[in-house]
């Protein structure tokens, strides 16, 4: 979401303004001066780098450099994040989730321009349904959902921004492709006139997925009948539009309007050692919104965002032969979800307020087409939001205080239940509950060079309809569930430096520690020998910190590690499973990466190392400890002819990488039963052309 | 110099390039030391549904219990024979695990029966010959106990049964044992594109084991005969066996205990019904005609374990009630202990009941690590 918090008039700071985002066509952010506002991505230029939403919260913006032509993913992005895991059920479009700091998935708010993506029916996003080509910048938010973003969550937010269109116009055009079938196209177009500007984007995104991988044919005693082999009916094919038109008011406001539209279809391979020939699933996204900002309303200093919003997306899934789980299973889910965000800010002495006024509804229309009565009862949800905030200044603004307040009150209802053996009963069911969100954070400016940042909150995640109302018979509904509770502290320091000496400049470094407790963790409980019920039960505890630097050596050179350590423990009482470490969090988690960068191209390493970790709750299944290593090369066309007196060359625009990614072919999986690709091989070569802007904007 | 130092950086990097472990996966939780097999001792298929294990303590000595001895998959339940305890790992592990309690109970083989096969129960007619139900196949494999480690002649052949198939083109075979020439094998024939609720009949088909092939059937007066972890028994004093019919589950109106003759190859009718009993019956264990117990799942998925007089038909009394997994009981052998494989989630363990009087006996619950599944006894030297 694109708000204008435009805090010059009195909130002026030593590193500057807090305006965030364009208001007008050909406006950049304004804050990429204030490099101890968030921890900036290992591979960005700190330059490049925008603001983050919130003065005291650990962030991670990741800008998504258009000059980038490597094929990756969001997956790829976030997981390179401090704090940040990606548990992944195979390669590239494959199913993959996202935890922050040893959460949950359904704990983790993901956003598109602050939209909220997350449904009531599940809130696990699968990543693979995200982009990336389309975007401007990703914002990890970690312990805290931002007042910027219209609802809260329990570990953190995720809020993924697109490209903001100005007036200067460009287009580029990438095409890529490599291992296991992986092709990619990519095209993007923006410029502007007067008031008007716009963006356009489209990418095709495929590959047939057909890795090799060790399958130990179920039977883990007997080795003589393990065998290699590849992975099939995993391909897919993806593609993702976006359109995005901003028109400058004369009032100095905006409006903004843009559609996305996301396409996938894909095989389900199932678990490796029974692989799916014919299971699939097919997804539509369709995600509009308008927005209208506008600072100094009439005059006053309030400024002021209001967001329209509407979501529609499909899920067809097919498992006619019963491979994937037992049974046949062709379901059709539909789901509607409408929106009205608002947000007003002003400043007021010291004072620099906020407030959120935030209403939405939700309806998931599944339908079963093999079932007697496919069309399962309808499940809504309606939801209303308020929230306020203030960030008070004192010593000059050294130091911040950011006392904030969320409630949400959730209306669900379910025109139905399925019982056990799918029978439908056409009683409604409903179920209110308010969730309040208290949060209090603090920054203060020791040096110049040096911020201090902590804070302390409390969330909670309200039940899905699938842990209130139940699934197709096997899953009984719960009313009585209770939200999931956390609390969440984290304290550290930022460091910023632009000059460390005749060689080393851009330094940047931030320490945190940070502790995570959540009580009444809904589990799935197999409550007899057909139903399973959702139930409170389960409490987890994580402590650990979080360590990111970066740093430019000799001008050419760019260093940087993320470092993550947590603990993250079940506490939840319950026997085989108390005490024990929660599986898919490693203790240890490295990403680091050096760039040698010249007008010419560039060299880049990178090192991922990911500490043994377990599968399964009981901690009986361990995988191993693995470092994963990706070379690469980028090399701009029109630079090495100018380097070297090529006058063809130098007038081609074209920027050409390869990379090798896990080129020691480590086997290895996230998710028992489902492997990893090993040793994959990327090629893209990326056109851009880019014009004068508008002189009369 | 300085481009040269440039490049120092990546080169320092470089040198890290191998050393590093690979990501495999290993098993770390399990290898405790079983006792040493003298009398008899219980043997307990453990499960928390995402890794599977065994526990195994003297039936004299409880609180000698060695817990998560090996790894098992998630969904097992285990048939002792001839010394061996046979594991039969369902969907998503599709092999039979023959473990060897003499030798430490160690893995002897380990074979698989077709991935996705799902395999529901194994019986035994020779030494080198055995059949095993395959819940998502339309075949009956035949598999020879006898091979080795590398399960070379395994799979011998299979049996097919398609002609039985409901609707959805499989049978449902679960349970299945063998009497004198003759086996016999329950086919649910449930309809898995609508919830797996009864699509037709239930049946019980014959095959002959010296020819491998289907002699007859029986028809039986309910639908879905249903047990989540126990194998079929015939009656010692009258050589009929007892089936379990839960029909729809949800509903109590429309299953029960039947008993079929194995001589004359027919349907006995319901002896005792739901409605008698007041739940779809799980699992049951007959004693005599007055006395016998059974877990019993009502409406709501609460579970009981009662005992009841099958003449009366009548519940006498109620031993545990439970919002949380019921699975398995059996007699000891003793005569004298009813074992309860109880899955509550925060005092999960084996129980017992002593039948003379229904009280428990302690220590109570009997902690096997994971939670437990299934319960099989093996015979010391």
């Amino acid at each position: 979401m694109v708000i204008a918090i435009s805090r010059s008039l009195h909130l002026r700071r030593r590193l500057g303004a807090l305006a965030v985002v364009v208001l007008a066509a050909g406006v950049s952010p304004a804050r990429g001066n204030d490099p101890l506002l968030g921890t900036i991505d290992v591979r960005a230029a700190p330059e490049a780098a925008p603001a983050v939403r919130d003065e005291s919260a650990f962030a991670t913006v990741v800008p998504i450099a258009d000059q980038s032509a490597e094929i990756d993913t969001l997956s790829d992005v976030l997981d390179e994040t401090v704090g940040v895991q990606v548990r992944r059920y195979g390669g590239l479009g494959d199913f993959a989730t996202v935890s922050i700091r040893g959460s949950t998935a359904g704990q983790v708010g993901v956003f598109f321009d602050g939209v909220a993506l997350t449904r009531a029916r599940s809130e696990t996003i699968n990543l693979a349904d995200l982009p990336l080509d389309q975007l401007g910048r990703v914002e990890i938010y970690r312990g805290v959902s931002p007042l910027a973003l219209s609802s809260s969550s329990l570990a953190g937010a995720i809020n993924l921004v697109s490209r903001a269109p100005d007036a200067t116009p460009r287009f580029s055009l990438l095409a890529g492709g490599g291992s296991f079938g992986t092709r990619k196209v990519s095209t993007a177009a923006s410029g502007g006139r007067g008031a008007l500007a716009g963006f356009l984007s489209a990418t095709y995104l495929g590959s047939d997925g057909d890795f090799e991988f060790e399958d130990d044919n179920g039977t883990l005693q007997n080795t003589s009948d393990d065998r290699r082999t590849r992975r099939r009916n995993n391909a897919f094919d993806s593609g993702e539009m976006l359109g995005k038109l901003r028109y400058g008011l004369a009032s100095g406001g905006a409006v903004t309007g843009l559609t996305e539209l996301f396409m996938n279809h894909q095989g389900v391979p199932g678990i490796g050692a029974f692989q799916s020939d014919d299971a699939s699933l097919r997804d539509l996204r369709s995600l509009s919104y308008l927005r209208w900002e506008q600072p100094r309303l009439a005059g006053l200093p309030l400024d002021l965002s209001s967001t329209g919003s509407f979501v529609y997306e499909r899920e067809r899934y097919r498992d006619i032969q019963g491979e994937i789980g037992l049974g046949n299973v062709a379901t059709d889910n539909h789901t509607y979800t409408g929106a009205l965000d608002n947000l007003v800010a002003s400043q007021l002495g010291r004072h620099a307020l906020e407030g959120r006024l935030d209403v939405s509804g939700q309806v998931f229309t599944p339908n079963d087409t093999l079932a007697a009565e496919p069309n399962g009862p309808d499940q809504s949800r309606v939801r209303f939001g308020l929230a306020a905030g203030d960030t008070i200044g004192f010593f000059r603004d050294r130091l911040l205080v950011q006392p904030t307040m969320r409630w949400e009150h959730l209306y669900d209802d379910f025109t139905g239940t399925t019982e056990t053996g799918g029978q439908i009963t056409r009683a409604s069911r409903s179920r209110s509950r308010d969730l309040l969100t208290p949060r209090l954070g603090f920054r203060f400016d020791a040096t110049p060079d040096v911020a201090l940042k902590a804070n302390v909150g409390r969330a909670e995640r309200a039940p899905n309809f699938t842990e209130l109302f139940g699934n197709r018979g096997a899953i009984l509904g719960n009313p009585d569930l209770d939200p999931e509770r956390g609390v969440n502290a984290d304290f550290g320091f930022v460091v910023a430096r632009e000059r460390l000496g005749p060689y080393v400049s851009h330094g940047k470094l931030e320490a945190v520690g940070f502790v995570s407790v959540v009580d009444d963790l809904i589990v799935l409980v197999q409550n007899s020998q057909r139903t399973s019920i959702y139930r409170n039960v389960d409490r987890a505890r994580t402590v650990g910190a979080e360590l990111a630097a970066s740093v430019d050596v000799v001008e050419h050179v760019r260093l940087g590690v993320n470092y993550t350590y947590q603990d993250a423990r079940d506490e939840s009482g319950i026997p085989a499973r108390d005490g024990n470490q929660l599986p898919g969090r490693p203790r240890h988690d490295l990403y680091a990466r050096a760039e040698y960068r010249r007008d010419e191209g560039r060299l880049f390493y990178e090192l991922s190392f990911v500490a043994e970790n377990f599968l399964d709750q009981a901690n009986f299944l361990v995988v191993n400890a693995r470092a994963t290593h990706t070379l690469g090369i980028a090399g701009d066309v029109a630079a090495l002819g100018r380097r070297f007196g090529s006058a063809a060359l130098a007038r081609i625009p074209l920027v050409a990488t390869f990379e090798v990614r896990n080129f020691t072919d480590n086997q290895v999986e996230d998710v028992a039963g489902y492997p990893l690709p090993g040793r994959a091989l990327f090629g893209s070569v990326r056109w851009a052309w880019e014009g004068q802007g508008d002189q009369h904007g | 110099m300085a481009e040269r130092r440039s490049w120092l950086p990546l080169l320092v990097i470089a040198a890290v390039l191998t050393g590093c472990s690979s990501g495999g996966v290993e098993d770390r939780g399990t290898g405790g030391t079983p006792p040493p097999l003298e009398g008899t001792s219980a043997f307990v298929v453990t499960s928390d549904f995402q890794t599977g294990s065994f526990a195994v303590f003297p039936v004299l000595q409880p609180e000698a219990v060695a817990r998560n001895v090996e790894r098992l998959h998630s969904d097992a339940v285990a048939r002792a024979h001839d010394g061996l305890v046979y594991v039969v790992n369902r969907l998503g592990g599709d092999n039979i695990q023959a473990i060897d309690p003499a030798a430490g109970y160690a893995t002897r083989w380990q074979c698989s029966v077709d991935n996705g096969s799902n395999p529901h129960d194994i019986a035994f007619a020779a030494p080198n010959k055995a059949y095993v139900t395959r819940y998502e196949r339309a075949t009956l494999a035949i598999v020879d106990p006898t091979t080795g480690p590398d399960c070379a002649g395994f799979l011998r052949g299979t049996i097919d049964l398609s002609s039985f198939a409901d609707g959805d083109g499989l049978p449902e075979m679960d349970q299945a044992v063998v009497i004198g020439d003759r086996l016999f094998v329950t086919l649910q024939r449930l309809d898995r594109r609508n919830f797996f609720r009864p699509s037709d009949r239930s049946l019980v088909v014959v095959v002959d084991v010296a020819t491998d092939t289907v002699v007859g059937s029986i028809t039986l007066t309910g639908t879905n005969p249903f047990a989540e972890s126990a194998g079929l028994a015939p009656d010692p004093t009258t050589g009929k066996i007892t089936l379990t019919e839960v029909g729809e589950f949800g509903r109590l109106d429309d299953g029960g205990l039947e008993r079929i003759d194995p001589v004359t190859l027919t349907a006995e009718g319901f002896f005792v019904t739901e409605a008698d009993l007041g739940g779809n019956v799980t699992d049951v264990v007959l004693l005599d005609a007055h006395h016998a117990y059974a877990i019993l799942l009502d409406e709501v998925a609460r579970s009981r374990v009662v005992r009841f007089d099958p003449t009366a038909r009548q519940v006498t009394a109620t031993l545990v009630t439970a919002d949380d997994f019921l699975v398995d009981i059996e007699l000891g052998p003793d005569g004298q202990t009813l074992y309860l494989t109880d899955r509550t989630l925060r005092r999960p363990g084996i129980r017992r009941f002593a039948i003379a009087d229904d009280t428990e006996i302690l220590p109570s619950p009997i902690d096997t690590g994971l939670p437990p599944f299934d319960v099989v006894f093996v015979e010391g030297p």
